[in-house]
Parts: structure tokens; sequence; C-alpha cells
């Protein structure tokens, strides 16, 4: 018998995880589902109670919240609710309607079928989203030939950006080169009836009609490549390379399944090679004006494009865009030697924040300050600092690192100090800390040397860690502020659900996502007297040594790759889009797989957060 | 009218009388639900079916869905969808509408073999329609003409319902506002697409379920409450 519930297998279809499961379990599901309808503020069930149905939400909305009351979660269209009470075989929260709700309910004992039945339909609904985040890292990185983005890993589909340029055998010569001419393109694809036919190029327009002295008026097919060499848009770029090299051609028409997707030359092949972080630091180093070192570095956002569309982690592309602020400063710190002379006492040039701790990705704002040696003599060396420092920021901000709002800048006399001077700022901050204060100092405490004499920052870091290490109260405070940014509880239809039950219309990946993760990090790294910056090594090193539990350590790790990933994915669709990239993003954009992950991401970051709050009594402060 | 002196039961009665044997009078001979039932007591069947045209006497139905609504939810497992085959040619006014034409509707069941099913069904069950004098209609009728007598069932219209609430309201209904899609919109239920039997039996069976959901008191209101008379 052919029920016809097409419509409600559609539904079924569009929604995660049940678009994972095969058509003939789908064409059978809307047929063991019962449908009721709940007024809104009615209670669905609350703890302790025996589950009889995972319910799946067709429209309306409900809220999830714990036996105290408080808000876990809001569910609306398409999303699902019971199931791990089902699993568990008891119900532990309150779900309650917040709009007239039309749910589909399946029976516990189908959706247990399903559950054995089908792997990925019993992960989704697994408790352990830690467990649930770390596959899916590591199966986002599995597959990647890390730092080597050449044309060894780049398919020929991700050189295709602008589109081809047709036309038919039979308009003239002149037409198809005034065409090129209008696209601005090397060579046109002469295609019949969508099929290919042949190919000109800029050098059979010269060498087979000008040399030739053909009639411009002749169709274009008289000069064309008969039946061209072409590549398929899933092959590596080096066999492009290869194939175009073998035959001494400088274009390839681009196939898939016997269609033309576009044309690749010789030159898209070369120019996105210079795209990599290699390449620029070498071109760096080349330039010898602040106005060509800003021309340079406007490339900085397609080596960050390039980067993220090799798969490289996000992890090892923080690494290198954090190489290429590096290396302009470097540069420019050297054309300020050249231009003011040999410095004076010996010096390190510092930078804090993201940069420190090698985790930029598009260019942000310059933090940076001088570590001088105690040989310093404001009187007798701070002018030659002083035009130092403004050269550097001056330069920087020239090429994209904007001047820091809040003036942590070495042109600023308080971060530009003698080593004794440094010191005297961090006895501050962690012997008489003020919570204000601390708030604004948080980003000394990630700072590394740029430039100069790196021995300076090491005696520096090791006073620092001697003091904090000890300083339970300096710590506390620390605790406190790091909890001011909370990741959200989730997503609710295209809004982000923050803690007090408010919807926003973006997720803030920085402050909501990262910036959590990053603080976390810091306070563990300060306490157990670690003095790695990056937050990757901060986890990997804490973990076990008494502030953090090494599984702890390894989620909140995990958290932070795929929350640096979401971020660094939507950062190149922004610049491919033309714009300047930003940390807002539209939960829109979101895959189902990036959406899921984030959850269980935010859980990870929510626990570690109490756990430090309970540990410090950070409300205390 | 003369009808509304008479209980349910001996309406049911007095029809069963006028029955010869065979399955319709099989079907008369259980007793209804009583009117004093609680609704979450009441098994229902919500049912739609399409015909050749809306005039009850000549056009001839062509397809019926049903789905039962038990504990006042929706038993998706129990329902059902077949298409019934018509004397005449199907008019291409209607089939451009219910989207079932010649070539499908020649494989459809018999009448006699459509209505055994859907008295199997209706047995100890109340008939859930909107605007249910086109379901009414035409089961009398095919009854009349198989059996040779008409049917009766307790009966729930939607429309009905909601007709009835507006009235007490004051509220003058409208007739594109009593709609079965734009009566789903008014309860946030979501968009079906119209004019299958199945989709429009369950598109109905949520509406009452929203219609009671909505008139409080769920736990007392009974079958007396919400009846209409064929």
């Amino acid at each position: 018998m052919d029920i016809e519930l097409i419509e409600i297998r559609e539904f079924l279809a569009a929604h995660h995880p049940f678009n994972q499961l095969p058509d003939a379990e789908l064409d059978k599901l809307p047929s063991a589902l019962e449908l009721s309808y709940i007024r809104r503020d009615t209670l669905i069930f609350s703890p302790d109670m025996d589950p009889h149905y995972l319910y799946i939400i067709r429209s309306g909305a409900v809220e999830v919240s714990d036996k105290h009351g408080l808000l876990l979660s809001r569910r609306g269209e398409g999303d699902t609710f019971g199931a791990r009470s089902v699993l568990r075989g008891r119900t532990r929260f309150n779900v309650r309607a917040i709009e007239d709700t039309l749910v589909y309910k399946l029976p516990r004992f189908k959706f247990k079928q399903l559950c054995d039945h089908y792997e990925y339909f019993a992960y989704f609904y697994h408790a352990d989203g830690a467990a649930r985040l770390q596959d899916a890292v590591q199966q986002q990185t599995t597959s990647r030939g890390d730092h080597d983005v050449g044309l060894m890993t780049l398919q020929i589909k991700d050189f295709l950006s602008r589109k081809c340029v047709m036309s038919s055998p039979d308009i003239s010569i002149s037409a198809a080169a005034k065409k090129m001419t209008e696209e601005m393109a090397s060579a046109i694809l002469i295609c019949d009836h969508e099929k290919l036919a042949g190919i000109v190029t800029d050098r059979d327009m010269r060498s087979r009609c000008l040399a030739t002295e053909m009639d411009s008026k002749a169709p274009v097919s008289s000069i064309m490549t008969v039946n061209p060499y072409t590549i398929n848009q899933e092959d590596y770029a080096y066999a492009a390379l290869l194939l175009m090299s073998r035959r001494n051609i400088h274009h390839l028409p681009v196939m898939h399944q016997g269609k033309v997707m576009g044309v690749i030359s010789a030159s898209d092949l070369i120019q996105r090679q210079s795209a990599s972080p290699i390449f620029l630091v070498g071109d760096i180093y080349k330039q010898t004006t602040i106005a060509q070192l800003a021309e340079t570095s406007t490339r900085i956002p397609q080596v960050l494009v390039t980067l993220i569309d090799a798969d490289a982690t996000a992890h090892s592309i923080g690494h290198m865009i954090s190489i290429l602020g590096e290396t302009i400063t470097t540069r420019l710190l050297q054309l300020a030697e050249e231009k003011f002379g040999p410095a004076p006492v010996e010096y390190c040039w510092l930078s804090f924040g993201s940069l420190a701790r090698l985790e930029q990705t598009a260019q942000s704002d310059q933090d940076n300050g001088l570590l001088l040696s105690n040989n310093y003599d404001p009187q007798q060396h701070g002018e030659y600092f002083e035009k130092l420092a403004q050269f550097v920021s001056d330069g920087m901000n020239a090429c994209g690192y904007d001047y820091c709002p809040g003036n942590v800048m070495a042109t600023n006399t308080s971060w530009r100090q003698s080593l004794s001077g440094w010191k005297h700022h961090f006895d501050n901050w962690i012997n008489k800390p003020e919570p204000k204060a601390l708030m604004h100092a948080s980003i000394f405490f990630d700072m590394r040397c740029l430039y100069g004499k790196s021995e300076l920052l090491h005696e520096l870091q090791q006073y620092v860690l001697a003091l904090s290490k000890a300083n339970r109260i300096f710590l506390a405070y620390l605790a406190g502020n790091a909890l001011h940014h909370t990741p959200p509880l989730g997503f609710f239809r295209r809004f982000v659900l923050v803690n007090d039950g408010e919807h926003n219309n973006t997720l803030d990946l920085k402050h909501s996502g990262l910036v959590p993760i990053i603080d976390l990090a810091r306070i563990y790294a300060l306490a157990s007297g670690i003095n790695a910056v990056n937050t990757q090594s901060r986890l990997e090193l804490v973990g076990g040594l008494g502030e953090v539990s090494t599984q702890g350590a390894a989620d909140l790790k995990h958290a932070l790759e795929l929350v640096s990933m979401i971020r660094l994915r939507h950062q190149a669709r922004m610049i491919k889009a033309g714009g300047k990239p930003d940390n807002f993003l539209l939960p829109d954009e979101l895959s189902n797989f990036e959406r899921n992950h984030l959850k269980d991401a935010f859980e990870i970051v929510r626990t570690m957060q109490a756990a430090i709050g309970q540990r410090y009594q950070a409300g205390r402060f | 009218m003369f009808e509304h002196f008479f209980t349910i039961e001996q309406l049911r009665k007095r029809c069963l009388n006028k029955t010869r044997s065979g399955p319709l009078a099989d079907y008369l001979s259980e007793p209804f639900a009583s009117p004093d039932n609680k609704l979450n007591q009441i098994e229902f069947l919500a049912l739609d079916l399409e015909a050749t045209g809306l005039d009850f006497q000549r056009d001839e139905i062509l397809s019926v869905g049903f789905t039962v609504v038990r504990n006042m939810s929706v038993i998706l497992a129990e329902s059902d969808y077949f298409l019934v085959r018509p004397k005449q040619a199907i008019p291409e006014n209607t089939a451009i509408i219910h989207h079932i034409f010649d070539d499908a509707s020649s494989k459809g069941l018999e009448l006699e073999h459509a209505l055994l099913k859907i008295l199997k069904a209706l047995q100890g069950r109340v008939l859930l329609a909107h605007h249910a004098n086109i379901e009414c209609g035409f089961l009398n009728r095919a009854c009349q003409q198989v059996f040779g007598s008409g049917i009766m069932f307790p009966l729930v219209d939607t429309f009905t319902i909601e007709f009835k609430s507006l009235k007490r309201r004051g509220v003058t209904p409208y007739n594109q506002g009593m709609r079965l899609a734009s009566l789903r919109e008014d309860y946030n239920l979501p968009r079906y697409p119209a004019h299958n039997a199945l989709s429009d039996a369950i598109a109905t069976a949520e509406l009452f379920l929203a219609q009671i959901a909505h008139r409080s008191g769920l736990d007392e209101m009974k079958l007396k409450d919400v009846m209409s008379r064929c």
C-alpha cells in the first residue's frame, strides 16, 4: 500500500539528522509518526517522567529548562527534543511550548531502532558532545596536507573564479577578438551547441590570423585549435602545469562531466603560487619603502583565502598569517634602523594580543611596545626610540594594522619602558590587582618578541610567571574577568540564543567564541608557570598540571580549532565577496555540521568556565 | 428539525431498521460513541474525499484519504489513501484541481470495495471532516447506490466548530477565512499542498487538535460539545 505522506517525508528529508537516513528508511518513517498540537505555554514534559517519544517540531517552538527553571535551549521548526530522555529512560528537563506548536512524535521503540541501525543517527544524539567534537575536528584535519598549499594540493576548480569567455564557431575573427578584449581574456572557447569545438588564444590571433594576413571577417573556427587538450576540474593543479609544459600550450579548457566549466591559463597557476605565504615573506624583505610594504601587504587577505582553500588547520593558518605581521614589523624596524642609525641601547620590540599568540587571521589593530635594556636613559636615548616607535607604528598602520584605539603602542611612553619599568607595571597588575585595570591589562600577559634582543623578554617573562603563579588573588581577578565573555546557549531559528534568553542576529565569533577559550588558557598558563603564549600550545602544556584536567584541556583545544576554523571560513567568504573580514557570523551561514558542533563547543567552554569560576570563587571579586 | 428530538443512538437504530442485511447493516449494528464521552476517550476518523465535482447527486468519488485521531494525537500509521474508479470520464476542469486523471483512476477500487474499507475504518469512530456536508453527501449517496440505503455516523465538523465560536463572539464569518488553509494559518499550523485527500484529511485532523487545544478544559470537553448533525 502506497501511503501518500510525501509532504511529511520531504520535511524530514530536509532536516538533520533525518537527512542522513537512507531513502528506503525515510519512505517508511512518516507512517510511524504521531502528531500532536500543543498550545502555547503548555508543559510538554517535566523531569523524572517516563519518556515515550522523540519529538520533532513541525511548526512552533519550545523552550528547554532545567529543574530550577534555568533556560537551556530553545528549539524551532525542524529541531527535535526528548532524544536524550528516551536514551536515558527518564526525562531530565522541562520542555514547554512557547508558541502554538505542531509536533511529530516518533515512538520510543522506533527511535531506538533507528539508533541501533544507523550509527550516524545514534551519534548525533549521543550525550558526549566533547567526544563528538573531537571526532569532527580530527575528521576535518586528517585529509589535510598541512603547510603545503602549492599546486600539489589545489584542484583545478579552486582556480575557476572568473566566468569563461565563449562564442559560437560562426562569429568572425574580429568579433571574437573584440569579445576577448572586452572581457580581458587571453583565450576564447568555441562551442558548438554547448559542446566544446575548439579554442582560440592571443597567440593564435597573432600567428594564424595577423601573420598570415587572413581576412578578419572569416569565421573564428578557421583559426581555432580543434579538439584542444582539456583538463577535469577535479584534477590537481600540477597536472595542468605538466600538460601545459609537455604540449607547450598556455591554456586548457576545464571540463566537468563532459561540460565546459571554464578555462585555466598558465598565469592563473603562477599567480596562485605567489599567494603562498613563503613567497610573500620573501617579497616583504625586498621592499624598501613604507609605500611598497603597504602595497605588498594588500596580498595578505589572498594568502588567507589560499590557506583556507588548501584546508590548512586554523592553528597553522594563524601561525602563518602572524608570521607575515611579524615580517612586516621586522622589515619596518630594519628600515628604521637604516634611517635613524643603530639603536643606542639594546631593545626588544614586543607585540601583544593575537599577533603575539600567533593567532592572527585578518589584519587587526596593532598592539605593541618597546622593552628597553636597563641601560636606557630617557634623557639620552628617548628621542631615538620615540622616532623609531613612530616610524614603525605609522608603517604598520599603512600596511593595514590600524592604530590601537586603546593606545597600546610603543609610541605611548607607558609602553616604551626599560626592563625595570616593565617589571614595575607587572608588579602593579599582579600584586595590587584592580578588576577594571586588569581587564585592559590582560593582553600584556600574551607577549612575544618580534625583533631585537629576545633575552630581555625572557627575563621579564620569568619575573612575571614567578609573581603570577604564587598570587591566587591576582588569578582570581583574572578568572572573574574571564567570565565576562560567555558563549551563547545555542541557536534558535535564525538567531543566536544568549543566556538571558535574548536573541542576537549574529554570533560574535571573537567575543563569544574565541575570547573565552583564550582567557581560560591564559589563566591556566599563568597559574601553572607555563611561558607559552599560543593558546593551543598553552592548552597542550597545562593539562594535568593541577589547574585543568588533561581531558578538559584537550576538549578546549578542539573547541578552539572548531571555532577558529568557522571564523576563518567566514572571513574567507567575506574576502572573496570583496569585503573586509569581520567576526560577526549570521547563523544562516552555518552548515548543519558546523551548527551542531558549535553547540558542543559552547557547552565545553561553559563547563570549563563554571569550573574555573568555582575554583577561584570568581564571584567574590 | 424533527430529527433533533432524537438521540444519535435512536437515529442509528432507526437507520439500521431501514437497512437490508449486509456490510452497512453490520456497521450500523455497533453502537456509536456516546456523546457524553470525553474527547480524549474517543477515536476519530478524519476523512477527506475528492470527486469529479461538488454535486453528490451526479458526481462521483475519485479518491479517499483518512487518518485516525486517538487520545488527541494523529496516528499516521493508521492512515490510508486510495483511488476509486468512476463510471464516467473525469471532467478536465476538475482534473486540474485534484490531479487525478483517467489513467490512474482506471486502476482505482470499485466503489463497493472502497465503501467496505471506509465502513471498516469508521466502525466505533466519529467522522471528522472540514465542511462535512460534501463528505456526508457523497458517502450517503454511495451507500444508497451500493447498499440500497443511506448511512449515518456521529460527526464532528471543524468548519462548524469555528463557525459556532465566531458566532458566539458576535463575529460574522466570511467564506474565505473559513477555508481549511486559512483556519490552519490562524492556528499557526504549517501550509500543506491542498487537494490530496490524505493530506487534507491530516490537515483537518491537525486543525481539530488545534481548535480543541485552544478551547479551554480539554479534560472536561465532551463529544456532545463539538458534535454536528449530518
